[in-house]
């Protein structure tokens, strides 16, 4: 039990990692490898001015508005003017992975590069034998589902949401048709930059956080939608939990040491047969 | 579809939005850097009264020259030149030892001496009768610039030369102090290899090294019958190095691992690593994490899932008080630490709450004391040598015996040789316990 809760807790972060990066290669076409930086900034911020004293609730508004405007520059000052300029994504995401570096570097001058603690929002637990889970981590998940459900719902239902898919699906059409790509672009760039902020706060109070924290969630947040795929919202939850699973029973069953070896197999693996992911992109012709 | 064709209204509209958005992200960027720009400065709201603190701790009649009158010192700076890390694994450490240096430097202007007093040539304010100052060189945390930054320490005026920065540095660097005869201190680097020869005539060190740490934990392991250990490290270069120079010496003096697991940095939970860990049934669980954010994650997992299984660590836990709370009161509680600060001796409270003076409540760590040491140290050798010269502080610090220590257990004292450039004995060691998240001398054994 209390491997299968690990499995979902780290999953459901990792999911929404995966959903920035998902929402994000919806509307740009572009794999925006800054998500990480994104979440430590959200995370970090939080964190940061929490334990300087300012009250939890203004900590959280300010850590996601600064990963929304970090998400927001992204566009407006990386991505949008390389485009501009040519269809050259690799130029798109070198720039976006300088960029990574960049927010690594600032957040390290702002709030130095030891870890910053961040306050938890509750500090209890609940046992039942082997199996402990903090409360902390419960707010998590369930914060985490509620995010997946309102994207969901935004894509599916929403006006800019709808247009994402039609974004996405063919730009080029897109523009033939009229719709306001460039203010998709930035709906979706700003929606990503709070899901990603949302998943730095959630983990920051459960295992601290560094400015170098951003590659390793840039990293497990890519694994989780190659993982779960780019067919719908929920696929990179799926992507999250299966990448989850795989490390806690990796580290339980074969060693911490072993198991990031047996997930780049998994992943390896993914890549050769099935690289569309768990849920693909069905596209009507 | 016309709603879409942006017309030139839109246009200006748009550019009166970006500004917006441009102005917006200065102000927040400003907003944010105004409030965590300094950590030290705003934690407890006295960082500017340091200099008041210090001069209302002083009593100079009170510090063993018997004189009302002070005189507070006068002419040419002594220049103490610091390599210092800026960034990289060193810089925490090195922050700490400057934050201890700019204090001691007040101090020893100011005629503060504490139980240093009685050792010293002089009580007289500053050194030879003169002000001491710091410069500070950076060398990043890389060795490889270590030897520019101390040879432009030098430059700039620097008489004598700290390293602050990582034991590598330390390497490096005492390569200038050998070609340029210059009195050089690693105070708080623990590695055995900067005294190995050659270029070991002007470097000294002052920390209890690594293989003294070693056999410290274990002579307590043996001390406390425990025969089969758990290994937790992280996945950094330093974590995985320390794990084989412990785990090699303590399957050398006759333990057996039982297990051994590695949490990769970045890790959000390790369930599944203290499961095995419990699996593996050990007599005591050793810690060696590096990161602040693994550790506490370690200790929190495992003080659930393992409570009965007895914790060590290095002193990597008390030098990064970050740890204390991602690992929260009942993950840390219990836990067994060999420090080098024993929260019990007498000297070290004195200083302690100097520090405190000036930086609140911020923790006071082994960094802290052995810092204020050098600086009491630097006084001690350079006015027995009445001159800054690299030879004669040398040789005046190759004299020093039995000087009280403000790290090490009640009554430590370190001592210098011309054979012996580490002033340590196995007293400077201090095993500690957590009492949630405050670190107690253990009563049970002491080295």
């Amino acid at each position: 039990l209390l491997l299968i809760w690990s499995s979902i807790q780290t999953g459901a972060f990792y999911g929404l990692l995966g959903l920035a990066y998902l929402l994000i290669a919806r509307s740009t076409g572009i794999l925006n490898f800054a998500v990480g930086g994104y979440a430590m900034l959200g995370g970090i911020t939080y964190g940061g001015l929490a334990s300087r004293g300012m009250p939890l609730a203004p900590a959280i508004v300010l850590g996601l508005c600064i990963a929304m405007l970090a998400s927001l520059v992204t566009e407006q000052f990386v991505v949008r003017p390389i485009s501009n300029r040519g269809r050259d994504e690799f130029a798109a995401v070198m720039a976006i992975v300088a960029l990574l570096f960049v927010l690594e570097q600032l957040a390290g001058v702002v709030f130095g590069h030891r870890a910053v603690v961040s306050p938890r929002l509750t500090d209890g637990y609940r046992r039942l034998g082997d199996f402990i889970v903090d409360d902390q981590q419960i707010l998590g998940v369930v914060f985490s589902l509620v995010i997946f459900v309102l994207v969901a719902s935004w894509i599916q239902r929403g006006t800019y949401g709808r247009m994402l898919r039609a974004v996405g699906d063919h730009s080029e059409a897109a523009v033939a048709l009229g719709l306001p790509v460039r203010r998709i672009r930035l709906a979706a760039m700003a929606i990503a930059g709070l899901v990603a902020g949302s998943a730095g706060i959630i983990v920051a109070p459960l295992a601290g956080l560094t400015n170098e924290s951003a590659t390793s969630f840039t990293i497990v947040g890519f694994i989780a939608m190659v993982m779960g795929g780019l067919g719908t919202a929920w696929a990179p939850l799926a992507g999250g939990l299966l990448l989850g699973a795989l490390q806690t029973l990796g580290s339980r069953y074969i060693g911490g040491a072993s198991a990031d070896y047996i997930l780049f197999v998994v992943v390896l693996v993914l890549f050769t047969f099935r690289p569309q992911g768990l849920f693909a992109v069905h596209l009507r012709t | 579809m016309t709603q879409f064709v942006r017309s030139p209204l839109s246009s200006h509209a748009a550019r009166r939005r970006r500004r917006l958005l441009r102005t917006s992200l200065a102000v927040v960027l400003l907003t944010l850097l105004a409030a965590c720009g300094d950590s030290d400065s705003d934690s407890n709201g006295a960082a500017t009264t340091a200099v008041e603190a210090t001069t209302t701790t002083a009593a100079p009649t009170d510090e063993g020259d018997g004189s009302d009158e002070v005189t507070a010192p006068s002419g040419d700076p002594i220049v103490i030149g610091v390599v210092e890390a800026k960034s990289g694994g060193a810089a925490f450490y090195a922050a700490q030892a400057n934050k201890m240096l700019e204090l001691a430097v007040d101090a020893v202007n100011d005629g503060v001496f504490l139980d240093a007093a009685d050792a010293l040539p002089t009580t007289d304010p500053g050194i030879l009768g003169r002000p001491v100052e710091l410069i500070f060189e950076d060398d990043q945390g890389d060795p490889n610039l270590t030897v520019v930054r101390t040879r432009r320490l030098l430059e700039r005026g620097a008489d004598l030369i700290l390293f602050n920065s990582g034991s590598s540095s330390a390497v490096q660097g005492r390569v200038v102090c050998q070609e340029e005869q210059v009195w050089c201190m690693a105070a708080n680097n623990v590695s055995g290899a900067i005294l190995e020869p050659p270029n070991t005539d002007f470097i000294f060190t002052l920390a209890p090294p690594s293989g003294s740490t070693v056999k410290v934990f274990i002579d307590v392991f043996q001390q406390q019958g425990y025969q089969t250990i758990a290994y937790n490290s992280d996945d950094t270069a330093t974590g995985q190095l320390l794990k084989d120079a412990y785990k090699g010496a303590f399957e050398a003096a006759g333990f057996t691992t039982v297990a051994d697991e590695v949490v990769a940095v970045g890790a959000t939970d390790i369930s599944g690593q203290v499961l095995r860990m419990r699996d593996a049934d050990p007599d005591v669980v050793f810690d060696m994490s590096q990161t602040a954010t693994e550790g506490g994650l370690f200790f929190r997992t495992s003080a659930r899932l393992m409570p009965d299984v007895q914790r060590f660590a290095t002193n990597s836990v008390t030098a990064q008080p970050e740890m204390w709370e991602i690992g929260g009161a009942d993950g840390m509680d219990g836990l067994l630490v060999i420090d080098n600060l024993d929260p019990s001796n007498p000297y070290t409270q004195q200083v302690q709450a100097l520090f405190e003076e000036r930086y609140g409540s911020a923790p006071f760590l082994f960094i802290h004391g052995m810092n204020w040491d050098a600086l009491m140290l630097i006084k001690a050798a350079v006015e027995s040598a009445g001159s800054t010269e690299g030879t004669a502080v040398r040789d005046a610090f190759e004299q020093i015996t039995d000087f009280p220590s403000a790290h090490g257990q009640p009554g430590y004292t370190v001592s210098w040789s011309p054979e012996n450039h580490n002033g340590s004995s196995v007293k400077g060691h201090a095993i500690v316990i957590f009492n949630g998240l405050t670190p107690e001398t253990w009563p049970v054994f002491q080295p």
